[in-house]
């Protein structure tokens, strides 16, 4: 029991180093923020696209969505993955990401159902005049199949994210950092 | 972004970084004593948060203050 109380001590020990490490700053300022952040929805969209396209590098596009979101957690000092590096104020960011991330969600799904609803209705209806049959407009096997549920799976997990706010941490050296924390 | 006052209503005036530095603390030490990030102190002082009543409760008791010294609902 003490050898699990020790081990606890040492993770929240661990968790708070991060959030307030002068390791991650390179990563935490705004800047860094949206660049990682463009980045992260170039590989998501453009990944996303060559995969669907192509049909292939599907396992590449979840390893460079899996990088972009360890590189956005890292610039959020992984607030939302550990409690522990929060503050009040954070943590009162951190929810209202999580508000707007999941109206945003919301809002997305709403305009793929209907996106999907007007393309069927396009090439069902219009083109072949064949009625309303609900059939995919977009040719779907298997793969492309997955790597749509992919790209919606990156979405979704980018949206607690980007809802976050841009706003990061001042723009500054690590001795400009040491010199606003100990002024 | 987090907890900006929406309206003059919900602003909270403060005197936190005079008091803070008459006492001799730097940022990071206050933020220590009262378990928050030292930027939090940064947004406090510069009235971009306004804190919740327990964190000023925290800050007045580490600083030895009365929280209306150092908070106030009108700028001084």
């Amino acid at each position: 029991m003490a050898f699990i109380k020790l081990d606890n001590t040492s993770e929240k020990k661990f968790k708070r180093w991060v959030g307030s490490t002068e390791i991650l700053l390179g990563m935490t300022n705004t800047y860094a923020r949206v660049t990682i952040t463009v980045i992260s929805y170039l590989v998501l969209v453009g990944w996303g696209f060559y995969s669907l396209h192509f049909e292939k590098g599907a396992v590449g596009y979840v390893i460079a969505l899996l990088v972009c979101l360890v590189l956005q957690a890292a610039s959020v000092r992984f607030i939302f993955n550990w409690d522990e590096v929060s503050d009040e104020y954070q943590s009162k960011r951190r929810d209202a990401a999580y508000r707007k991330a999941y109206k945003r969600i919301r809002q997305i799904f709403l305009v793929i159902l209907l996106l999907w609803f007007i393309a069927t209705f396009v090439v069902g209806y219009i083109q072949d005049h064949s009625g309303l049959k609900f059939e995919s407009p977009l040719y779907m096997d298997n793969y492309r199949s997955v790597v749509v549920a992919i790209f919606l799976a990156g979405l979704m997990t980018l949206q607690k994210y980007v809802n976050y706010g841009m706003k990061g941490e001042p723009f500054v050296s690590v001795q400009e950092y040491r010199q606003l924390r100990d002024s | 972004m987090g907890r900006k006052p929406k309206s003059d209503e919900e602003l909270v005036f403060n005197r936190l970084e005079a008091i803070r530095m008459k006492a001799g603390f730097t940022r990071q030490q206050l933020a220590d004593s009262v378990d928050v990030h030292y930027q939090t102190i940064g947004y406090i002082e510069r009235n971009e948060y306004s804190p919740s009543l327990v964190l000023a409760l925290r800050i007045a008791k580490a600083l030895n203050k009365k929280v209306e010294q150092i908070f106030s609902l009108e700028e001084n």
